[in-house]
């Protein structure tokens, strides 16, 4: 409902202020209404206090006007009904009753008028016997009344007169309209009732100067306290729950003052009605500004760093939030741009290894090779576009499928081999595999698959590399057709010159002289040469391409050897050279192909023979040994003949290549044994070296390990 | 009278003549055919003691011959020589029949006849 938490914000805020706010509020006015009460209870204490004090004055006076004229001896005899001059008299006391709005007369002792300028009837019958009693029975205060005159209420102070034996012979009677106690306001505001001192249920009662009349009343205290006040009583004269105050006056009149409870709280309520106001623009007031500090300090960081973020896009990682303060508005700030500096950093290395990876791409993708790449279900997710290139798929038609697109040409057996290596096993697998091209033709291809391993040793992709070999394979089986018929056309003329040779020696009837038969033996061996080079030759290319037969078996080294050595025993005699064989030990078998091994054995065999002047020794030293922990063979053929230089010791296994010396001597030889010797060894996991010096002799030297058997598809020759 | 036919199959004149001259001098009748259609031909019709065989040769090479020839049944010494050297081609034409493979850049006619002479 409240989704923006500015809204919550408030909401909040304006709730426990208006709580807090309200309960102080309410605390407040409880302590404004007692407070109210109380002052008004003061008040009217002092008020009444006052307002006696006003009225004790203005009774004094009136007792003093009494006591005055109770003393003249005028008034004396006046009331004696004695003849006495009264003219001043009654100058004055009219001068005195005009001036204090009062009425002042003489009884006697019976209580009769004897005012002699007042009419007597007016006045005759106003004491009655209780009245008259009361009054004979007050001290030298006086005696107060009270009555009720058409209307009108009057007071009346009652002063005794007396002779000079202390006898009452008459009274001073001041009457004042009640309405006079309440001049200078002394009743505003109030309900005052009046008691006289004869009567107690007569009262007289004034609010707000108005007078109701007489009424009786139960609250009157009938001891005449110095002040009473009272409060929660409910008013028999106002009919309402009253404060209000007692008083006994000097001349024995008391007074109550009331004041309606209503009248009293009015003040508290105006005073309520201002707190309300008050408390409602506090809250007003508490709200808003601490919604603004909460917004200033929440919601306008939170907003910033909204705004921020959102404009945050890549390229912009280096920016950074400005406002930190030290809270937790700072603590987030802080920790989005550690974000970003991490996202920085990333994004750097990202880019950074998209470079490189966009290489490696680049550089997979223009690969001479078809490198197809699939997830563990041989699913194809790439194929760059040399392999577009060989199988005719474009990379769209191939995504998502299989590589059995252009496969499936090879037997059952040889997929079962490969799944078994690269999925069980989960090694590489290497082979020569026929597909088909998307245009139909097949293609021949050198297959190599890695499987791509995970962590947990599970196979995430495959990464096939083939090399269209069809071409490759053309080319060969080209060079081997040619070099095959090239050797073959080469042999025709080769044995039609040795056999028409060999014809012509043979036929002693021909006349021919010992140089002319010397010819012809020359032609023979050139034609021997040429013969041995051409086998030469298609041994060379056979090796080169790795395409020779190796089938081992154990061979009788003695023997072996000197069948070997048999077959040179033509030119060994010839030369008169001395050719020692040692076999160590004797018995010793070797596993190996006996036609590679005498291919070796020959080559050295007859460059030793060759190369070494007439009488030399010539050793062949065949042993066990262990070379670079592999065990094997160590063939030693020693001559001492005329060496090879030494500047020219490094090309000796060259292709071609004849020593300067050689050269000069020999000139029966082409350069293609040593070559071919030693690319055998290298190809059977051998070594060769040698130790020559010039006219000193040589010694090669081959490591041949036991041979292992090798399908191939050519056989060397003999 | 012995069977003294021998059938030289052999495109190449020079050698064919040499060979047919030395057989000839050895005391055999020596049939010569250029191509191996002819030489099926003239196994038919002299029944030859032994069939000297090139390989290489137009219209129907040896190989083909000794395939016929082991068809229709006829069992003969057939020496096959030839300069297709291979140890390979050796085998396949030990296998298809013929009693000797010889190299001729190898081998001297005289090492020929007296294979001849020894076919009893």
């Amino acid at each position: 409902m409240f989704k923006s938490l500015s809204t919550k914000i408030v909401l909040v805020v304006f709730t426990t202020t208006a709580f807090c706010v309200g309960a102080v509020m309410i605390i407040l006015l409880f302590f404004l209404r007692g407070s109210a009460i109380e002052s008004s209870i003061y008040n009217i204490e002092q008020i009444t206090k006052l307002k006696a004090h006003f009225l004790n004055q203005h009774f004094s006076s009136i007792h003093h006007f009494g006591d005055m004229y109770a003393q003249n001896p005028v008034v004396q005899q006046i009331v004696e009904s004695k003849d006495v001059d009264y003219a001043v008299l009654a100058g004055e006391v009219k001068n005195l009753e005009a001036e204090y709005d009062i009425e002042i007369l003489f009884l006697d002792k019976k209580g009769y008028l004897v005012t002699p300028w007042k009419t007597k009837e007016q006045f005759v019958k106003r004491s009655s016997k209780s009245e008259m009693e009361h009054i004979n029975s007050s001290d030298a205060h006086g005696a107060t009344l009270l009555r009720k005159v058409d209307d009108q209420i009057y007071y009346s102070h009652f002063i005794k007169i007396t002779d000079q034996r202390d006898r009452v012979i008459g009274f001073v009677e001041i009457v004042s309209s009640i309405e006079v106690l309440c001049r200078n306001n002394t009743c505003f505001g109030y309900t005052v009732s009046f008691q006289d001192s004869s009567d107690r249920n007569k009262k007289v009662v004034f609010s707000d100067s108005s007078i109701f009349s007489f009424i009786s009343t139960s609250e009157w205290v009938h001891e005449c306290p110095s002040i009473n006040v009272f409060e929660n009583v409910t008013s028999e004269i106002l009919n309402q729950e009253v404060y209000g105050s007692q008083i006994c006056l000097n001349n024995g009149l008391t007074v109550v003052f009331e004041t309606p409870k209503s009248e009293i709280l009015s003040n508290y309520k105006t005073q309520f009605g201002l707190v309300l106001w008050g408390a409602v623009t506090s809250i007003m007031i508490i709200s808003i500004v601490l919604s603004h500090y909460l917004w200033r300090v929440l919601i306008y960081p939170l907003i910033k760093i909204d705004e921020f973020v959102r404009e945050i896009k890549p390229g912009m990682l280096t920016e950074r939030l400005s406002y930190l303060p030290n809270d937790e508005v700072g603590r987030v700030s802080e920790s989005i741009n550690a974000f970003l500096e991490q996202a920085n950093q990333y994004e750097k290395d990202k880019s950074r290894n998209v470079l490189e990876l966009t290489k490696f791409k680049q550089a997979v993708e223009h690969a001479f090779d078809a490198i197809v790449v699939t997830d563990a279900q041989a699913r194809i997710i790439y194929i760059n576009s040399a392999a577009e290139k060989t199988t005719g798929y474009s990379k769209e038609e191939v995504i998502g499928q299989t590589p059995t697109l252009w496969g499936g040409q090879m037997p059952r057996s040889f997929y079962n081999k490969m799944w078994s290596t690269i999925g069980k096993k989960k090694k590489s697998f290497h082979g020569i595999v026929k597909n088909i091209h998307k245009n139909g033709f097949h293609f021949t291809a050198e297959l190599h698959i890695e499987p791509v391993l995970s962590k947990q040793n599970e196979v995430e992709l495959y990464v096939a590399v083939q090399r269209d070999i069809t071409e490759l394979l053309e080319v060969e089986e080209a060079k081997t057709e040619f070099v095959s018929l090239a050797s073959h056309q080469l042999r025709t003329p080769i044995s039609i010159i040795k056999w028409y040779v060999e014809a012509l020696l043979s036929e002693k009837t021909t006349n021919m002289n010992k140089s002319q038969f010397g010819y012809l033996q020359t032609i023979l061996s050139a034609n021997e040469r040429m013969n041995d080079m051409v086998k030469q030759l298609l041994n060379i290319s056979r090796i080169e391409v790795g395409k020779f037969i190796v089938e081992t078996q154990d061979i009788k080294l003695k023997s072996f050897l000197a069948s070997t050595v048999k077959a040179h025993d033509l030119d060994i005699k010839q030369r008169k050279h001395k050719v020692t064989k040692i076999i160590e030990p004797k018995d010793l078998v070797y596993k190996g192909d006996p036609q590679i091994l005498h291919i070796i054995l020959d080559n050295f065999l007859g460059n030793a023979i060759k190369y070494t002047p007439d009488k030399g020794d010539i050793s062949v030293i065949i042993k066990r040994t262990t070379r670079r922990r592999k065990k094997g063979i160590l063939i030693e053929v020693t001559d001492n003949g005329m060496g090879i230089p030494y500047v020219e010791q490094g090309h000796i296994f060259e292709k071609l290549y004849r020593a300067d010396n050689v050269k000069k001597q020999d000139t029966n030889g082409n350069g293609l044994g040593l070559y071919m010797v030693s690319m055998l060894v290298k190809k059977v996991g051998g070594e060769i070296w040698f130790k020559s010096e010039e006219n000193k002799g040589t010694t090669f030297s081959v490591f041949l390990p036991p041979m292992k058997t090798k399908k191939g598809t050519k056989f060397l020759e003999q | 009278m012995k069977n003294q036919n021998v059938v030289v199959a052999e495109d190449e004149l020079f050698l064919a003549k040499l060979i047919i001259k030395e057989i000839e001098s050895a005391g055999y009748t020596a049939h010569h055919a250029l191509t191996g259609v002819e030489a099926l031909e003239l196994i038919d019709e002299v029944n030859p003691k032994v069939v000297l065989l090139d390989l290489v040769m137009p219209e129907m090479d040896g190989f083909t011959v000794l395939e016929k020839l082991k068809a229709k049944k006829i069992k003969l010494p057939v020496f096959v020589f030839s300069n297709l050297s291979q140890t390979g081609d050796k085998e396949k034409v030990l296998k298809q029949g013929a009693e000797k493979f010889f190299v001729k850049a190898d081998t001297s006619v005289a090492t020929i006849i007296d294979a001849i002479k020894k076919v009893k």
